[in-house]
């Protein structure tokens, strides 16, 4: 990893409060959508 | 078509380049013209973002694609929001922080001259390729449904977007993205919504799933893994999310989008947009041409969609057997419409044993009608041997022209032309910026004026929009449009991709190994390219080679075979992967091997 790679602490994002909370919303969401897809599958098959 | 179509249409496209020549009139320095003003906000940035990834191929191929395989295909975008995730947390502190104009001037940063100009050019190639590809596939497409002659259909493509792109640089380019993703998304929503008013009334909305779902076309998730099936849940989501990483991370089409934002915090904003809406968006393109396949189980549909090369084949002597075969196929659609209708009786029954006779049945009339497009395909082939028999790109142009009403089928035109001219002014607008700042003004040409570089720009961007109209004047139709523009991106992502993860991960290697590993990684992504299509010719040449040789030459050709098969049944997307990789693994050896030399 470079050295300098820190992200500017005064960027928050406007939602969630901190970066990796929203990082994990969009991931815990789209397990939600791919479970739902798995779910439509398995329904209509 | 209607003059109200042609109203609509036109004025969206006259306002779309009036609006983006407007809105960049005051753009007068370098900085302005390649990286904007720095002031997009993020849901500026995401549509942007979503409009350059949407080409007219998605609009016009992705139904299509619904249509004949299901919805599987959604798969392949399920790597997307976990990349948007890791490049939010990675690449774009790192980018803001170095304040670059291209992902390769990084590069330079952390390797050398030498990485950062072999993967500008790695991405010149393939981008520039593929920007032919983006102005030819949805001409050839409009030009045969419409009647409108291909060149023309291609200029006009072309003309405009290099006209706003030339004129404003990239702002233009995101400001006029965000009007053609308003209409695109709107278009789309109403377009659905008429497919199911036209649905018959007694089958409705719910009868069309049961349907579409007895008939496996609403299979999404595939958990079976295997290497030569291009859309299962694994392969979207491992080899996906190097593709898409790649992609977003390290194409200046996407890159130059993103850093346009008024902040980091705008950029990443615009990114996490597209990571959670590109799947529920693709999804909804996906389902368009399911509920067009369940329109065409009560609607006969034509044997063949691309009108020109029925005309063709209704114009030579082969008419007769041509009629003949069309009387056939209208005939099983007539009991296939039957056999649909008690399959979705025994459906609401809950009769089993009627429910698995009828599906069958419509599985054999689909098999009937399947081989009756055959033998019209064979025909159209034997008028002209170089006709293009595959028509999955023809399906939806050809549904909204029979059965849009008036009004739609010009605003569904204006949203192929917006897709088309929102990807094309993205990569024309990179193509340029990636040829100025890394090339032309890195290393050939340092140290003039910024108005040099701003007159640069604008000639870069002419002479890649000319490049793209060459391009798409000689090229070829591939198989199937929306994968062609896969397969050369894969071809070459995999080792951007690998350079950009030794930049990021692997501290230790330097610009020497990863340059030679990049360019040994790439010969081979080729090669095992070129093994996919050539499986038989190859092996022919090693089984030659080892008839009568020595016992030992003979056995590596066996093994060598045996290689080829495996290779050759490689699906393009893993090429992402296995580029990276490949590049990760020379590098780190090409580096050890260095080290131990000059102990």
């Amino acid at each position: 990893m470079l050295e300098n790679h820190t992200p500017d602490e005064d960027d928050k994002p406007p939602i969630a409060g901190s970066w990796n909370r929203l990082y994990a919303f969009v991931l815990l969401l789209h397990v939600v959508i791919i479970a739902a897809l798995y779910l439509f599958t398995y329904v209509h098959s | 078509m209607h003059p109200l179509d042609w109203t609509i249409l036109l004025l969206t496209l006259f306002s779309i380049v009036a609006y983006g020549v407007w809105k960049t009139r005051h753009i007068n320095t370098t900085q302005g013209y390649l990286q904007g003003d720095r002031d997009l906000p993020w849901w500026t940035i995401g549509l942007s973002v979503m409009a350059t990834q949407a080409s007219a191929i998605t609009f016009l191929s992705t139904p299509g694609q619904a249509y004949n395989d299901g919805m599987r295909f959604l798969q392949f975008y399920f790597g997307l929001p976990i990349a948007m995730v890791v490049l939010c947390a990675f690449a774009l502190p790192l980018y803001y922080k170095l304040n670059v104009y291209t992902a390769y001037e990084f590069l330079e940063r952390r390797f050398d001259l030498r990485a950062r100009s072999l993967t500008a050019i790695l991405f010149l190639i393939q981008r520039g390729l593929a920007a032919g590809l983006t102005i030819y596939a949805p001409s050839i497409v409009l030009s045969e449904i419409m009647g409108w002659s291909l060149d023309i259909t291609i200029l006009l493509m072309g003309i405009f977007v290099i006209f706003y792109t030339v004129s404003g640089g990239t702002k233009a380019v995101s400001v006029t993205q965000l009007h053609q993703m308003t209409i695109i998304l709107i278009g789309m929503a109403v377009a659905v919504l008429i497919i199911i008013f036209r649905i018959p009334k007694d089958i409705g909305f719910n009868g069309a799933m049961d349907i579409a779902g007895q008939l496996g076309k609403l299979k999404v998730v595939d958990t079976e893994f295997s290497w030569s099936n291009r859309y299962n849940i694994w392969s979207g989501l491992i080899a996906g999310t190097f593709l898409f990483l790649s992609y977003f991370g390290a194409d200046q089409s996407q890159v130059q989008r993103y850093l346009s934002g008024k902040s980091l915090a705008q950029s990443r904003m615009g990114l996490l947009f597209n990571g959670i809406f590109k799947v529920p968006m693709q999804f909804m393109i996906l389902f368009a041409g399911i509920l067009v396949f369940v329109f065409y189980q009560f609607n006969q549909p034509p044997v063949h969609f691309n009108k020109a090369n029925v005309l063709q084949l209704e114009q030579s002597s082969y008419n007769g057997q041509y009629q003949q075969l069309t009387t056939q196929y209208d005939s099983v659609f007539q009991l296939k419409q039957t056999a649909v209708r008690n399959m979705l009786t025994a459906e609401r029954s809950n009769d089993d044993v009627l429910l698995d006779t009828s599906r069958a049945q419509v599985k054999r009339l689909q098999q009937s009608a399947a081989g009756i497009q055959a033998k019209v395909d064979a025909l159209i082939l034997k008028v002209d041997e170089k006709a293009v028999v595959e028509d999955t790109d023809y399906v939806f142009l050809s549904f909204i022209m029979g059965y849009m009403p008036i009004g739609m089928i010009g605003l569904l035109l204006a949203i192929i032309f917006s897709a088309a001219w929102s990807s094309t002014a993205s990569e024309l607008s990179a193509l340029a910026t990636t040829t100025v700042v890394d090339i032309y003004r890195r290393s050939l040409n340092k140290n003039k004026s910024d108005r040099h570089y701003l007159i640069t720009s604008r000639l870069f961007t002419v002479m890649w929009g000319a490049l793209a109209l060459f391009f798409a004047y000689t090229a070829s139709l591939f198989e199937n449009l929306i994968q062609a523009v896969n397969i050369i991106g894969s071809l070459f992502y995999g080792t951007i991709l690998g350079i950009f993860f030794v930049a990021f991960f692997m501290k230790k290697i330097g610009g020497r190994a990863v340059f030679y590993a990049a360019l040994i990684a790439e010969a081979i992504v080729l090669l095992m390219f070129y093994l996919s299509g050539n499986v038989a010719k190859v092996n022919d040449i090693l089984a030659d080679w080892a008839t009568g040789a020595p016992e030992f030459i003979a056995s590596i050709c066996t093994a060598a075979i045996r290689a080829v098969e495996v290779i050759g049944n490689v699906s393009y997307l893993w090429y992402n992967i296995f580029g990276c990789l490949l590049v990760m693994g020379i590098a780190w050896v090409l580096e050890k091997v260095r080290a131990e030399s000059r102990k």
